[in-house]
């Protein structure tokens, strides 16, 4: 059975994507990889990923508005609940930026004056790196749907995962709690948090926790950054130890960990701290033993 | 004056700069439009006086008048309706609110209702007018709240400041939309560039004054600096690293206590905006 594990935070920077790369450059070819950060992805700057083949991902439909065949009678307008169109000097005026694709003005409109097209919002990408198969996306810059875009880079990611015979996909998620998050944990085996210890770090961990008990899946907790604050670190420790939360490693601080990111690479691969080394294997044991006590 | 601060990359410092911005200038309403994770009240404290739920309208089926055409179903952009043979039913987590159903129904059949998806905290620090915006766990959907919040508290005559969410898909768009000017705050690695890069180009496309505040600006790479400037990004200000930011944030101190000093470069920034428009 293929399994899926995501790397999740609530807060942003909390290093998720550090952790991540981590992973996959212990991990080389034993699992597909993928960055469901579909609208702030970083992961393809350490990947370095060559393509190997591309779809586009098809967003909603939008109106396009004939001037011709509008009489400015003002419908669209009034049903329009996202102050998207507004008739100025007998012309709709309309702005993409408020739309959110509901359909409400081509589907009302008496005089068929509204066409629509269907938005290309992004393009998924299937790679090689240097760590093994890479599954991506863009989603074009302000364009909504990046839950749907999550799902559907999920099922490449299975369908890779499937021909080249890996049993584990291990995903970057995206910050937040909302939409894109929840297209990216649900059905799969085990959610890994990755917190920060400061007061807003702690608050968002707990909502994706919480999020993810609602959905019934396995959550681990990582401490990133774990010297900026010690009583900070005892309130997670506790919040963890009440909540039967295994803590599968702490990371310090360091600006070698930033250096290599700086020079695209993971931080197995440059020169730092053994500790820190030591640490992601650690976290990855921690994983393995997770998956194994749950029969995988 | 309107001012939105946003980054594409999460964790460079958006809270951080808007409350130390907020409280560095006297009487400005604070919008927190980060709402599934709102972290600016750890920061400025404020004491909330009042919690509004917020709902958005989802249809409500007389089932005494469906006829179980599908018409409803059809006409919904978003999944949110499943019509069978002899069932119906409605996905509110899906809905928009968009009322497409109800105009599509032949029968009159539905109506709206009230579905919860969040709350709104209003609240004040000292001449500091705070409102949150909060999603409810297990909601999807962040965009209808922000839309809300902008329309309902987004339009003063005097100044606002917004603090956005990450990213920079349709969350991030409503929240910077209809501002006068857009801080976009990076950090100086390849992923602050990286997501930086959409950000503005986001702002670009609609039209927006921006500028960029280089945060943790002495880690990482002084290249990317120079990218930032051969793109043409404005660069309003630079804070280099300083453990004692990191620890006063991670226990909730605004930056102008932790280093006082910030609060008039703060105001700086806020007059050099203004000169910008």
């Amino acid at each position: 059975m293929i399994k899926e594990i995501a790397v999740v935070s609530g807060k942003g920077g909390t290093g998720k994507s550090t952790i991540t790369l981590a992973l996959a450059s212990l991990l080389k070819n034993e699992a597909v990889f993928v960055d469901a950060d579909v609208d702030a992805p970083d992961m393809y700057v350490v990947m370095e990923p060559h393509i190997k083949k591309k779809e586009t991902f098809e967003g909603p439909l939008f109106p396009v508005f004939i001037p011709e065949k509008c009489t400015a009678c003002g419908l669209c307008e009034q049903n329009c609940r996202f102050d998207a169109i507004k008739i100025v000097d007998g012309q709709p005026i309309f702005n993409e930026f408020k739309c959110d694709a509901c359909g409400v003005c081509w589907r009302i409109c008496p005089f068929d004056a509204i066409e629509t097209k269907r938005d290309i919002s992004g393009e998924i990408y299937i790679s090689e790196s240097r760590f093994g198969p890479f599954a991506h996306a863009t989603l074009f810059p302000g364009r909504e749907n990046s839950g749907k875009l999550v799902s559907r880079l999920r099922i490449v990611a299975k369908t890779i995962a499937n021909d080249l015979k890996k049993d584990l996909i291990i995903i970057d998620g995206p910050p937040g709690v909302g939409c894109p998050v929840i297209s990216t944990i649900t059905g799969i085996q085990l959610t890994i948090g990755i917190v920060e210890p400061t007061l807003s770090g702690i608050h968002d961990i707990i909502r994706v926790f919480e999020l993810s008990k609602y959905f019934n899946i396995p959550f681990a907790l990582v401490i990133n950054k774990s010297d900026i604050n010690p009583d900070m670190v005892n309130k997670i420790e506790a919040f963890a130890n009440e909540k039967n939360i295994p803590l599968l490693g702490k990371i310090p601080f360091s600006r070698n960990i930033v250096e290599a990111v700086v020079n695209k690479k993971t931080i197995i691969e440059w020169d730092i701290d053994p500790h820190i080394k030591e640490e992601i294997k650690k976290i990855w044991n921690g994983i393995q033993s997770m998956l194994s006590q749950m029969g995988f | 004056m309107k001012v939105a601060v946003a980054s594409g990359k999460g964790g460079t410092g958006k809270t951080l700069i808007s409350t130390a911005l907020a409280l560095s200038i006297d009487y400005v309403r604070f919008l927190d439009l980060d709402v599934e994770e709102p972290n600016a009240d750890i920061f400025l404290k404020p004491e909330i006086r009042e919690r509004i739920p917020y709902a958005l309208p989802v249809p409500n089926i007389n089932l005494n008048r469906c006829t179980y055409c599908g018409e409803c179903a059809k006409a919904c952009e978003f999944g949110a309706i499943f019509v069978g043979p002899k069932s119906i039913s409605v996905f509110e987590k899906l809905c928009h609110g968009c009322a497409s159903c109800k105009l599509a129904c032949p029968e009159n059949a539905i109506t709206e209702k009230p579905y919860e998806i969040g709350e709104i905290s209003i609240g004040k620090k000292g001449t500091i007018e705070y409102i949150q915006g909060f999603l409810k766990l297990t909601e999807a959907l962040a965009t209808p709240i922000i839309r809300h919040m902008k329309r309902e508290y987004g339009n003063v005559s005097g100044n606002l400041i917004i603090d956005a969410p990450p990213g920079t898909s349709c969350p991030f768009v409503q929240s910077i939309s209809d501002t006068d000017f857009v801080i976009l705050v990076t950090e100086p690695t390849p992923f602050g560039l990286s997501d930086l890069k959409i950000a503005v180009n986001v702002a670009r496309d609609m039209k927006l004054n921006f500028g960029v505040i280089i945060n943790r600006s002495d880690i990482g790479s002084p290249k990317i600096k120079k990218e930032i400037k051969e793109n043409g990004i404005p660069i309003l200000m630079e804070i280099p690293f300083d453990r004692r930011i990191a620890e006063g944030y991670s226990k909730g101190i605004p930056l102008i206590e932790t280093l006082p000093d910030y609060r008039e470069c703060m105001k700086s920034l806020w007059n050099e905006i203004g000169g910008r428009l």
